[in-house]
């Protein structure tokens, strides 16, 4: 009896830590289970508008002339699911003869998600960033084979501006493909295409005029990478990226002048093609000077942590058009435009050089 | 009044050649030119960037206190990510500024007015001291198209009531909030950053709480944080003008161990009296 009475107590004293440690810590961790509801995903179609288009199955009352028959089914109505993909509750093969059916319960239907999907070609297992209005929303892996797909849910009516940029496998990273995009409730819209720029270095800062300059970087794989160099007349050579997505040209710059130049890159491929992605600068002169490993140091990154965002925002922010301290003056010179100041000039360059 | 003349007359010159110039547009846009006194209107402020990319935005409009009274001011659905000075009403002038990260290229809406006619009168609204920067990485400034809106208000004027009101049910969106320390700021304490957008009636304040969510204060970012060892969980709440609330949790960077958390000790002692009690109960259950 007495066994019987201890064991009682003890479940009693472990239901009762229980209940109390949910009372206190789960409110908490209920909140941060809503608050990582976020996810994404990329591409342009519109789940919702009525209108069947790319990988939907339907929309709503579009089934694209689809019936249960084409299913397999021989009775019945076909609908179509809030996610644009068919509903067959409805349709069913009669055999023949029977007895009346019981009648059926309710299904649940889930509500329309107002969301943006995002497919598109980065570099082979590349990380892809996709900023939601300057904040990182998703990263994702893009497969060997380049291509990427990310989702991003739980967005309300209205405008957005979408970014996505890749990351390669040295850590460069590339322009972002930037989309303005409104959004209606209850649909999810799609956004293929989206194909990011290569990622480019040299392995010289200053190269001596006659030498070689190794112009390197990763786009897609096996796509013709067209690079530019500037000069008084523009110069373009051509390189293919191998199975990795790795390409490399060597220069010879006894066509260049003496001074600053700037060389840039695009890929193609398919049909497809990119924007010209970032610029690397290097100074044709009289000597070689090797570049080391990646540059971390980034333009506008005025906390030094290697990335522009809400963070270098607000510490400029906190000095806009206030007088500088000597320790800012010196990082204002340094990541910013060097006036002295801190105004909407230094803000542009920090939007453009923006991480997430 | 020289200088009220030569001012009138720049800006009429300005909406002359408002579409002569192949530029950036920055466009103060209206449903209507004449208003009944008493009645509301409505003004955008439209960015139409003429396939440049641009990413920060500054001006002033500029409007007749005497003539209009402004009812609110709406940045919900503004294609500006980051305020750097969020628009505010001083003195018949609504300032702001802000930037777009990774540059914007459409026609977009910056901000809405709303207005109230107050008597009969010519009422110019314009914008001043606008600036508009391409996405360069240099802080390139464009050239300007500006279009301004010159409104004729009536005390007789067939003219319905208009209403602007918004049917928000709609959280702010969802934002990451991030911990930072910088020498250069606030003497090297740990400060708070964040900030988030409200699709349609836009951001009327957020608060801070640490360590419980009912212990919160009103805070604009960059926020200086009391907990400075930074062993308290912190909560963010953004709360648009329809007192639509989105909160978000910023786990404590450096938790309490266990044995300092006070709550470890509560469920300590709440058990043992528990223990005690249904000991106590079940002692007299036997009897019976």
């Amino acid at each position: 009896m007495k066994e019987i009475r201890k064991k009682i107590f003890l479940i009693f004293f472990l239901i009762n830590i229980f209940c109390l440690d949910k009372f206190f810590f789960g409110f908490n961790q209920a909140i941060a289970a809503h608050i990582k509801t976020i996810e994404a995903t990329i591409k342009i179609t519109i789940c919702g508008n009525n209108i069947k288009e790319g990988e939907e199955d339907c929309d709503n009352s579009d089934l694209a002339g689809k019936t249960c028959q084409n299913f397999g089914y021989t009775q019945g109505t076909l609908s179509c699911l809030p996610s644009c993909d068919f509903n067959f509750s409805n349709c069913s093969r009669g055999d023949g003869g029977g007895g009346g059916g019981g009648g059926g319960g309710g299904g649940f239907i889930p509500l329309p998600q107002t969301a943006v999907i995002i497919k598109g070609r980065a570099y082979p297992e590349s990380t892809v960033v996709i900023l939601k209005d300057g904040q990182i929303a998703l990263k994702t892996i893009a497969g060997p084979d380049a291509n990427f797909s990310g989702q991003v849910s739980g967005l309300s009516a209205g405008s957005y501006t979408f970014s996505v940029y890749g990351e390669d496998s040295q850590g460069r990273t590339s322009s972002p493909f930037v989309f303005p995009i409104k959004v209606t409730s209850g649909t999810t819209t799609t956004i293929s295409g989206v194909y990011i720029a290569p990622t480019i270095a040299v392995d010289k800062s200053e190269v001596k005029l006659g030498d070689n300059i190794s112009i390197f970087g990763q786009a897609s794989p096996s796509s013709e990478v067209t690079i530019a160099i500037n000069s008084d007349n523009e110069i373009f050579v051509k390189a293919n990226s191998d199975n990795n997505g790795v390409y490399l040209y060597n220069f010879d710059t006894s066509v260049l002048e003496k001074g600053q130049h700037y060389t840039k890159s695009k890929a193609a491929l398919s049909g497809e093609i990119t924007s010209f992605g970032k610029e690397v600068g290097f100074i044709v002169g009289n000597r070689n000077v090797f570049v080391g490993s990646v540059q971390k140091s980034l333009k506008a990154d005025v906390n030094y942590d290697g990335k522009v965002n809400l963070v270098d925002f607000s510490i400029s922010a906190y000095w806009y058009k206030r007088s500088l301290s000597e320790s800012f003056k010196k990082i204002e010179i340094d990541k910013l435009n060097g006036d002295g100041k801190v105004d909407l000039i230094d803000f542009s360059i920090i939007a453009y050089h923006w991480t997430g | 009044m020289i200088m009220n003349k030569k001012i009138i007359l720049t800006i009429l010159i300005a909406i002359f050649f408002a579409n002569q110039v192949d530029a950036v547009g920055l466009k103060l846009e209206s449903e209507t030119t004449e208003i009944k006194v008493e009645n509301q209107f409505k003004i955008d402020v439209v960015l139409n960037s003429e396939d440049e990319s641009v990413n920060a935005i500054g001006s002033k409009i500029v409007f007749p206190q005497e003539l209009v009274e402004l009812k609110e001011i709406r940045e919900g659905d503004s294609i500006i990510n980051f305020w750097v000075e969020k628009p505010i009403v001083n003195n018949g002038t609504i300032g702001f500024s802000g930037i777009i990260p990774g540059g914007y290229n459409d026609n977009g809406l910056i901000l809405s007015l709303i207005f109230k006619a107050k008597k009969q009168g010519n009422a110019m609204i314009y914008l001043n001291q606008s600036e508009v920067f391409k996405n360069d990485g240099l802080g390139t400034p464009v050239s300007l198209n500006i279009s301004n809106i010159n409104l004729y208000i009536r005390d007789y004027y067939q003219d319905n009531q208009r209403v602007f009101e918004i049917a928000d049910k709609d959280n702010p969106e969802i934002f990451v909030p991030e911990v930072s320390q910088s020498e250069d700021l606030f003497n090297n304490k740990y400060f708070l950053v964040f900030a988030t957008q409200d699709k349609g009636v836009g951001i009327d304040y957020y608060e801070v709480c640490e360590g419980n969510i009912k212990n919160c204060v009103k805070a604009e970012s960059p926020y200086v944080l009391e907990d400075q060892s930074l062993e308290k969980n912190i909560y963010i709440k953004a709360v648009d003008k329809n007192g639509n609330e989105r909160v978000v949790i910023l786990e404590a960077p450096n938790p309490l161990p266990w044995y300092k958390n006070y709550l470890f000790y509560v469920i300590i002692i709440v058990s043992l009296f528990t223990v005690v009690f249904i000991k106590k109960l079940w002692k007299k259950l036997k009897k019976y």
